[in-house]
């Protein structure tokens, strides 16, 4: 059992929003819908819970077709941007809220147990008495996810929940939205345009490019083999260095060059290479700055910015006018302008279509 | 240009109570120096106080008690356009009706300057922000990176600017676009040699940008260092929670002579010297180790500490993994290529030397006893 | 899409009440205005012979002319009066709560009321205005002098309306966010400057409302003078409502229509002119 959308479209004022949109989403995957602001997947998501309806194209909850189901008549819960909370009520009575206004009746002392044991699992019991005025951003949403769960609705829906708080909240909440979903089951199909939440959080990501899905399947297999460059690029922390470089053959031996320096060996995926120039993909955290055993092409570049990104450092080189990324894992600094050289691991590269954008072969065994 | 110093600063909005204990302080016993040209990071949660610090030190503010200086001058009761200060808001602050040059000469016109040297110091200023292009457009057509742009331009246009203040200047622009601003910042604070003082809630922006970040909370200042000092050598275990990503685990433990820590039912050995430092004092600390400096096994290893598999984060290069010891979770780093799920039975492997030990909450000295020089050579 | 159907229904009490107080009525004045009726006679369908009447009439083009100069008087001194007063508001504390209903007063009282107040205050028996000007030597008479009765009109009208501009100007400059204003303080602003390019662009919405409203509804003033001057002296404060209302009376009809629909279309365009024209005003000026 699980949610079916088949061939949704939305079109808005002659725009196309969303264009045949095909997901499955099984009972117990966290599905994450990844994509940048503006791409379409708050929309999606709110034709998925029934709060908007889909120009064309049907929903089918457990075999189900609830496309054109009023919102009340959705059972399923949904968690939004900006935490909605009634600003007169308590957490407690914010908490109880669906309950009481379900068409099933609870009684008293089932209403209590529910929201403080919701309350429990979102850690804040201690504000139940607290008006959302009283309480930080953090502990808003924290009441609002609580609201969302207190039904025990199979499918839960959350747009961009995090978005709004602070840094160190969200790295936390991460983590516990992982361990709830886990202890509740269901589904949850969470909108976001962050890498990081897919990574951290779902089994399961599907991109959004230009209003279609462009591919769908479990984290680390959407990961290791994006079938697009755009999904390789942003599915990615931080985002993927895409470099164009041209077909050459030296000493027998097949290479793909970016410049002079920077060439990197396609000799056993040539025969999938057919045309002269391609586009190609390396993840920041392939590329040293130290000479490593699997990290030995070596090029020289100019440090153009070191940024600390939580316990690791993103350093952002210039190389003969082409950007790259190299993603260290300890705490370093280095002086913008120093020239440097990086270490590039040749068996990590996806190689993309210039006009399709589609993957057409990686370099390396393993993967 | 100035060297920007705070002396004993103190404010409650609600003005000093007659019984001390109920004055309710947004920030309190605040005394900084910050040599001219450097670039300051106030770095902590919302709520923390940082934003009053920086109405305090832009003028907005008059603080309860505490004096400010600016080179040596008392500034305290002038306000930000006698400081000759500049500020850039949460969201751009431009004038709408006017364009792109209009908004960078608005404050050399309102000081009566010649428009050929306006002229002249508006191109240049344009030029450093790279948004010479856009001089003749209005404003209302840029992007909200770009608008910030213009309003750090209206900060630097004048020559005799003090400091630059930013109240979280990032928060209403384009993931994609914030890179580039944090670097065109960066890169003016050095080109220019400007004091600027970033207030921001996110480490990646403060620990990015700053030399000195003052790390606060509840109004307090908790420590102010460089990244790498915040990082290595937190003074309290605050900071050691809030910077870095994860923060620190934290263990409080009972110490044993002959350097045997008890915890949540089990136990690591550290060495004898260090246990025997710490029991001068008392038996009972916080231990605090950060996720990167254990290491994950698999299979059972000595001098390791066991526990079940209860998160499992990937980041992409890495995966984050909580481990659940009793009572306790501690995160630690494992290698992407490493399969682990939830339930698994893992070992932890503390490193002895990035062990801290921390007393009610404050860092515990101690002599560095084998300490390795900077991680810079490690990697 | 059965939800959405619900959506319309819910729309019906407002459409019928507005079909009949305003389509139908306005269907049948235009009806009136393609005939020459004459009371009781049966209409006669006349093309726009009555519009062509009306344009001609000295009579209709001087009471238009009259009107539009007491509408831009109108707009020109109620408008900054009513931003000044905005400005000069407290933003907080009691003060705020006695201005603002201190200003409602006027806006509360009927118009018929408004006029014979007014009408009391100018009367040569025992209204105040004959008896303090007659301290500086000046014999005023509403009834008698063209000049004394526009100006009372036109006093009248800006202590009643101004307050509806000091509302909205004030709604929107406190809703203006304080980092604009800490930012201009820090350009060195003065304050016209900071009115000019801080208050202003941003009052832009708040200003097309009121300039709208004072527009329109100064352009259809009726109970006001015909309670002051019943039109007079002559026909010097018949403005156009009560000119097409005696029209009408007279059972012209056919031309009333006539004028009717003049008007509208002349108030429609000049609305339509200044939101043109407040819009555009606001995109941009260039300062190279």
């Amino acid at each position: 059992m699980g949610i079916i959308i088949e061939n949704v479209t939305k079109t808005i004022q002659g725009v196309n929003i969303l264009n045949n949109v095909n997901l499955v989403v099984n009972e117990g995957d966290f599905s994450v819908l990844l994509a940048p602001t503006g791409s379409g997947k708050t929309t999606l998501l709110r034709i998925i819970a029934g709060i908007e309806k889909p120009t064309s194209g049907k929903i089918y909850f457990d075999g189900v077709d609830v496309t054109n189901l009023s919102v009340q008549n959705h059972n399923i819960a949904m968690v939004h941007q900006q935490f909605v909370n009634y600003p007169s009520y308590t957490v407690y009575e914010n908490i109880a809220s669906p309950l009481r206004v379900s068409k099933k009746k609870y009684s008293k002392k089932e209403i209590d147990d529910k929201v403080r044991a919701n309350a429990k699992l979102l850690g804040i019991s201690g504000i139940l008495d607290a008006l959302p005025e009283q309480i930080s951003g953090g502990q808003q949403q924290r009441t609002a996810i609580a609201r969302a769960l207190i039904k025990g609705t199979k499918y839960v829906f959350l747009d961009e929940p995090l978005a709004n708080l602070d840094y160190k909240l969200r790295e936390e909440l991460r983590g516990e939205l992982k361990l709830i979903f886990r202890k509740k089951g269901g589904a949850m199909i969470y909108a976001t345009p962050e890498p990081i939440d897919a990574m951290g959080m779902a089994s399961h990501v599907g991109f959004i490019y230009k209003g279609e899905i462009i591919q769908y399947g479990p984290v680390k297999e959407v990961y290791k083999n994006p079938k697009f460059l755009e999904v390789g690029e942003y599915f990615s922390n931080p985002t993927m260095n895409i470099l164009e470089g041209k077909k050459i053959e030296e000493n027998n031996r097949q290479f793909i060059k970016v410049t002079n320096q920077f060439k990197i060996d396609v000799s056993s995926v040539n025969e999938k290479l057919v045309k002269d120039s391609y586009f190609i993909g390396v993840r920041a955290h392939d590329i040293s700055m130290k000479n490593k055993k699997d990290c030995f092409v070596e090029i020289d570049g100019i440090v153009e910015l070191t940024e600390a990104v939580g316990s690791d450092t993103e350093i952002h080189i210039e190389h003969f006018g082409k950007e790259i990324i190299a993603l260290v894992d300890t705490f370093v600094s280095y002086e913008i302008g120093e020239t440097v050289k990086l270490y590039i691991n040749p068996n990590r590269f996806y190689i993309f279509d210039k006009e399709t954008h589609k993957l057409c072969a990686k370099t390396g065994k393993e993967n | 240009m100035a060297i920007i110093e705070l002396r004993n600063i103190c404010h409650a909005y609600n003005g000093i109570q007659k019984n001390e204990k109920d004055t309710i302080y947004a920030v309190k016993d605040i005394n900084q120096i910050y040599p001219d040209g450097s670039a300051v990071a106030l770095l902590g949660p919302s709520g923390c106080g940082k934003t009053t610090l920086l109405e305090i030190i832009s003028g907005l503010l008059v603080p309860t008690k505490g004096q400010i200086f600016f080179d040596g001058k008392d500034v305290t009761s002038l306000n930000a356009k006698q400081r000759h200060i500049a500020q850039v808001f949460q969201f751009p602050v431009v004038y709408d009706s006017m364009n792109v040059y209009g908004n960078l000469a608005f404050p050399l016109r309102n000081d009566g300057v010649d428009s050929d040297k306006i002229r002249e110091r508006v191109y240049e200023v344009a030029k450093y922000l790279e948004i010479t292009d856009l001089l003749k457009y209005s404003v209302t057509k840029l992007t909200a990176a770009d608008k910030q742009k213009v309003s750090l331009g209206r900060g630097i246009v004048r020559p005799d600017t003090a400091a630059v203040l930013l109240d979280e200047p990032l928060t209403v622009i384009d993931p994609k676009a914030q890179w580039g601003l944090r670097r065109k910042l960066k890169q003016v604070q050095k080109e220019l040699n400007i004091t600027m003082i970033y207030v921001t809630h996110d480490q990646h922006e403060a620990l990015t940008f700053a030399e000195h970040v003052t790390v606060m909370d509840v109004g307090k200042i908790e420590q102010t260092g460089s990244p790498k000092e915040l990082h290595e050598n937190p003074e309290s275990t605050f900071v050691g929670y809030f910077i870095g990503s994860p923060g620190m685990n934290f263990i409080d433990v009972k110490v044993n002579p002959g350097g045997k820590l008890d915890f949540s039912g089990t136990s690591i050995l550290i060495a004898g010297k260090i246990a025997d430092k710490l029991l001068e004092t008392g038996k009972y600390f916080t231990l605090g180790i950060r996720p990167e400096y254990i290491i994950l096994y698999k299979t059972e290893t000595e001098s390791c500490i066991s526990g079940k598999v209860k998160i499992v984060e990937d980041n992409g290069t890495y995966q984050i993994i909580t481990t659940q010891i009793g009572a306790l979770d501690i995160k630690s780093r494992a290698p992407e290529s490493m399969e682990i799920t939830y339930g698994d039975i893992v070992w932890l492997h503390l490193n002895q030397d990035k062990i801290k030990f921390f007393k009610e909450g404050k860092k515990f000295p101690l002599q560095p006893i084998n300490q390795k020089s900077s991680n810079m050579e490690e990697y | 899409m059965n939800y959405n159907n619900k959506a319309w229904l819910l729309l019906i009490p407002a459409l019928v009440v507005m079909a009949t107080t305003a389509f139908i009525p306005l269907i049948t004045v235009i009806n009136y205005s393609l005939h020459y009726i004459f009371s009781g006679a049966i209409p006669e369908f006349v093309g726009f012979s009555n519009y062509v009447e009306v344009l001609r009439d000295p009579k209709f083009l001087g009471t238009l002319g009259r009107q539009l100069v007491f509408s831009f008087a109108i707009l020109a001194v109620e408008i900054p009066l009513g931003i000044m007063i905005a400005l000069s508001l407290p933003s907080k504390g009691v003060g705020v709560g006695i201005s603002l209903v201190l200003l409602g007063i006027p806006l509360l009282i009927p118009y018929n009321v408004v006029g014979i107040v007014w009408r009391l205050f100018s009367s040569s028996n025992i209204g105040f205005i004959p008896e303090v000007l007659s301290w500086i030597d000046y014999s005023y008479n509403v009834s008698l002098h063209a000049m004394d009765a526009t100006i009372t009109l036109f006093i009248l009208d800006v202590w009643h309306w101004t307050p509806l501009v000091v509302l909205l100007s004030y709604a929107g400059y406190q809703a203006i966010p304080d980092v604009y204003f800490r930012a201009a303080e820090i350009d060195g602003s003065s304050t016209w400057k900071t009115f000019r390019y801080v208050i202003l662009p941003h009052l832009r919405p708040v200003l097309l409302i009121a300039f709208l409203l004072r527009f329109m509804d100064s352009f259809k003033i009726y109970a006001e003078p015909l309670l002051l001057t019943g039109g007079g002296p002559g026909d010097t404060t018949t403005y156009m409502s009560l000119f097409v209302a005696r029209k009408a009376e007279s059972y012209e009809l056919g031309y009333a229509g006539a004028v009717s629909i003049i008007y509208l279309l002349i108030v429609m365009i000049g609305s339509w002119l200044f939101f043109q024209v407040i819009n555009t005003l606001g995109k941009g000026k260039g300062e190279k």
